[in-house]
């Protein structure tokens, strides 16, 4: 999580300037298409709303042309099937700020046993940050992912079998559960 | 669960899925409103 699209340099959550609160994710193109995480963010937030300002718009910042056409491609498809204006905007990607460690894996950092086992696993903030097992372990305690799913990955998390089980009870406990992004 | 002092049950290790090689990485970055 960080901030992108301004000019202010070096902005911070209670000093944002101009620019946006983003996610920014690496990811292998031959394990998820950036088609597939254009149709994960369509579904992940309310297009057709306007934003109350620039710091909360909702907006795609493409790297690179492929990723622009693909994604005004995905942007106009979205706009058929809802049959209304989209105020989700199309923008040129001009770098990215880290935001403050405290804004990282925010439900993850609610739970403080699990917390404590990967900050054991990642004392180094980034290393912690840039973790697929700290990434997938935050969105099961956001309400992502299935027990199904869980169920396939929980070894790879290298977990404790206390926080395994702990996982497992907090997902099972959950009601309405979204799809998470297939296993990277 | 006290993974504090005294546990067994600290780990050291770098999680299975941490350690899968990409065979290409890019980058995208989306804002959620």
């Amino acid at each position: 999580m960080g901030y992108t699209g301004g000019t202010k340099k070096n902005p911070s959550y209670h000093n944002l300037g101009d620019h946006t609160e983003t996610i920014q994710i690496e990811y292998d193109p031959e394990r998820i298409s950036y088609e597939k995480l254009l149709d994960i963010f369509w579904h992940s937030h309310s297009p057709e709303s306007s934003s109350w300002s620039r710091q909360y718009m909702s907006a795609v910042f493409f790297h690179n042309e492929e990723q622009r056409w693909l994604a005004m491609e995905s942007k106009n498809g979205m706009a058929a099937t809802l049959k209304t204006g989209i105020q989700t905007q199309i923008l040129s990607y001009t770098g990215f700020t880290p935001a403050e460690d405290y804004h990282q894996k925010f439900h993850l950092r609610d739970d403080h046993a699990l917390m404590e086992e990967f900050k054991h696993m990642y004392p180094d903030a980034r290393e912690f940050v840039a973790s697929t097992a700290v990434a997938r372990v935050n969105g099961y305690l956001g309400g992502y992912g299935t027990m199904e799913q869980l169920t396939k990955e929980l070894e790879s998390y290298g977990l404790s079998d206390e926080g395994k089980t702990r996982l497992r009870e907090i997902v099972a406990k959950s009601g309405h559960r979204r799809e998470a992004c297939p296993i990277p | 669960m006290n993974i504090g002092k005294g546990s067994s049950v600290l780990h050291t290790h770098i999680p299975p899925i941490d350690k899968t090689v990409p065979v290409k990485v890019e980058t995208a970055t989306f804002a959620l409103g």
